[in-house]
């Protein structure tokens, strides 16, 4: 059976798949136990489960995602979430000098079931403490998984693979695609966590996007529709560990790439993940006709004034000119 | 008198000598599982430099070791311990795999984490013991395990194991706060041995003893010392007593390294502390009073015969090369709640687009 669901009640449907299945999961955050917590994602699951599932932490995110090491080492299988990126830039020892550690010090012998939910807080105001796309800095650390969903359909199959998976995963989350709209099944799923996704196929040329930005690209062909046999469209959902089979065998047809990254190109994971498509393009003898194109947010932090943070995010106008420069 | 720091401490060993008098059976185990301990250290430390194999931090524990032995003698085997870098006493006391502790320190497969932690990131997860190299991350993680065990209803303690400078740390006061507002049955186990590396305690609290913080957060402080068995014993037990009730316990053992920082080498050098200090502490030290009261002249070490064996085959073995770095960092494992995880290919293609900016209602 499907249904329509935002992205926030996937993940709300989501998190209640993974409560009913996995009878050792809990999920930790502030304010998750609210009427409407983040954003909804985790509205009426205390009454469900209980304060022993749904488990409210105070304002300490340090100790918040350290607790979740020895919780995830006592057979629980805890789903954090930190209501903003910027927040959990507070547990960077836990992150990096514990989680990502912990299998590899131990030889192997131990591993940590644990799922962080990060959000980027684009959208109504959040400003330069709320809406960083830091996701970057979480890129690239063995031991690590980090995944990107930017549809309701993968944004619950990615957290359910998330919470089945024996290893650490962040999901990054968008704020502004809590109210996207999809129909997608009622009951669980799970979507490969290394997974690249093709919204649009076509012929001329490959769009890849590292972010919110996809959604954004079939608004264009949409009003469009010339474009729409042209671009192939792909997101990528799994940032680290990467695949980009999908992306290179578009190539093969296209031969021109434009990378859309929701974050500066100063930080941002598209540089490194062009460098190994041309890699791979090369050793596969794939000539791209034109130069490939990387598109980021301007190289300043974001305003907080919704007004003004429309001027600072990528548009339609922008896109669509890169888009026509390189078809 | 009061004892809650290392100088009240020193004022009351300068009156009076604590005396080794009723040990029982238990006692005896006690004293020779610490000996043989400080022996494997006394031992490290020639070998390290003697074969230069050992090419790792190693921070010897000489002085500290039966806060470790007297408190693994009462935990149970599900019991977690997240132990600082200063590893080895509470490793042995734990675990008891001297071998395992050999070969990890020499970078052998065979060693407890196969040769990839160290001295000081040691663990064991078989026996639930956990090390790590940055102090007070343990304690947080320690909090987690202990909320764990009261979700799951079950009668385990976690036991964070740190010295005094952990509770530099934000992360600290966050977990003693925590573990006061959940109620959870934690011991805070702080090796107080005067010096955060180099920097004496004094230095950095104004406060005459970290206890006294820590009990204005709401928790049962106990305070002792390695200088004193009957007490260091009793409010040991005591403290394993109170989490095993489901509660939170932060108890404070004044003790003193005679060993350096880190390494082998004396490193009175560095200036903040000198001989005369560590031969004050020395000359009160349990397991030379035990040793000279109970083992008596003509002391021969019988513990030196079984430690050098161990190494010896430790040192033996071949180091094994790594042939997947990946699988050593990722397990790439699922629950297996669906039988391969899977996606529907088709089911986005034909993005019939929905609005984009929907209002959230939240």
């Amino acid at each position: 059976m499907k249904k329509i669901y935002s992205y926030a009640e996937a993940i709300n449907s989501g998190l209640d798949y993974i409560l009913k299945k996995i009878p050792n999961s809990v999920i930790v955050g502030q304010g998750v136990d609210r009427p409407g917590g983040v954003f909804g994602t985790t509205d009426g699951l205390i009454g469900k489960y209980s304060n022993k599932r749904v488990i409210d932490f105070p304002i300490c995110e340090s100790l918040m995602t350290s607790s979740a090491i020895g919780m995830a080492n006592r057979k629980l299988r805890p789903i954090l979430v930190h209501q903003r990126i910027d927040f959990a830039m507070y547990s960077f020892d836990a992150l990096f000098n514990w989680i990502a550690t912990w299998r590899f010090k131990s030889g192997g012998t131990s591993t940590l079931p644990l799922v962080i939910r990060a959000i980027i807080g684009r959208g109504w105001g959040q400003g330069p403490q709320h809406s960083k796309p830091l996701y970057p800095l979480l890129s690239g650390i063995p031991g690590i998984k980090l995944v990107m969903p930017t549809t309701p359909f993968d944004a619950k199959g990615i957290l359910i693979a998330s919470a089945l998976s024996n290893d650490p995963v962040i999901i990054i989350e968008h704020r502004s695609l809590y109210g996207l709209k999809e129909e997608i099944p009622v009951d669980g799923y799970a979507v490969e966590l290394d997974h690249e996704r093709i919204r649009n196929i076509g012929e001329k040329l490959t769009i890849a996007c590292i972010g919110d930005a996809s959604n954004l690209i079939l608004k264009i062909i949409e009003k469009n529709r010339n474009l729409k046999n042209k671009i192939e469209l792909i997101d990528l959902v799994g940032i680290y560990p990467l695949t980009i089979t999908k992306i290179v065998k578009s190539l093969k047809k296209t031969k021109k790439l434009i990378i859309i990254e929701s974050c500066w190109d100063s930080l941002g994971v598209g540089h490194k993940i062009l460098n190994k498509i041309i890699k791979e393009c090369n050793e596969k003898k794939i000539k791209l006709e034109k130069e490939p194109m990387l598109i980021g947010l301007p190289e300043s932090h974001i305003p907080t004034s919704h007004y003004n943070e429309n001027q600072f995010y990528l548009d339609e106008n922008i896109l669509l000119k890169a888009i026509r420069k390189k078809l | 008198m009061n004892i809650n720091n290392h100088s009240s401490l020193k004022k009351l060993l300068l009156r009076k000598n604590f005396l080794l008098n009723g040990l029982k059976k238990n006692d005896h185990e006690i004293f020779n599982k610490a000996r043989f301990i400080r022996e494997v250290q006394n031992q490290l430390k020639i070998l390290y430099r003697k074969d230069e194999l050992i090419k790792c931090p190693i921070h010897l524990a000489i002085g500290q070791e039966l806060p470790a032995v007297i408190l693994n003698s009462r935990l149970k085997k599900e019991d977690d311990v997240y132990c600082h870098h200063r590893s080895h006493a509470h490793f042995l006391s734990k675990t008891n795999q001297l071998n395992k502790l050999f070969c990890e320190l020499l970078g052998k497969s065979q060693g407890a984490n196969k040769g990839f932690a160290g001295s000081q990131d040691i663990s064991y997860a078989k026996k639930k013991f956990y090390a790590g190299a940055i102090v007070t991350g343990g304690v947080g993680i320690a909090v987690g395990s202990a909320f764990a065990s009261k979700l799951q209803n079950k009668n385990n303690i976690s036991v964070a194991v740190f010295g005094e400078g952990a509770s530099h740390q934000g992360l600290f006061w966050e977990s003693i706060n925590f573990s006061v507002i959940k109620n959870i049955p934690i011991i805070f186990f702080c090796e107080n041995n005067k010096y955060a590396t180099y920097s004496d305690y004094k230095e950095n609290f104004k406060s005459e003893s970290l206890s006294s913080i820590a009990s204005s957060f709401g928790i049962t402080t106990l305070i002792t010392n390695t200088f004193d068995y009957n007490d260091l014993k009793s409010k040991i037990l005591k403290s394993i007593a109170i989490a095993r009730k489901g509660k939170p316990i932060f108890i404070e053992i004044l003790t003193y390294r005679y060993s350096p920082h880190v390494g082998p080498d004396d490193d009175t050098k560095a200036g903040y502390r000198n001989s005369s200090e560590i031969n004050f502490w020395k000359s009160h030290d349990l397991l030379d009073l035990y040793i000279n009261k109970y083992l008596k002249i003509n002391y021969n070490n019988k513990f030196n015969e079984k430690i050098i064996k161990n190494y010896n085959i430790a040192k033996k073995l071949k180091f094994k090369k790594v042939k997947n770095w990946h699988t050593l960092n990722f397990s790439d494992e699922y629950l297996p709640l669906f039988k391969k995880i899977k996606i529907s290919k088709k089911l986005k293609l034909n993005n019939r687009y929905q609005k984009l900016f929907t209002p959230n209602p939240y």
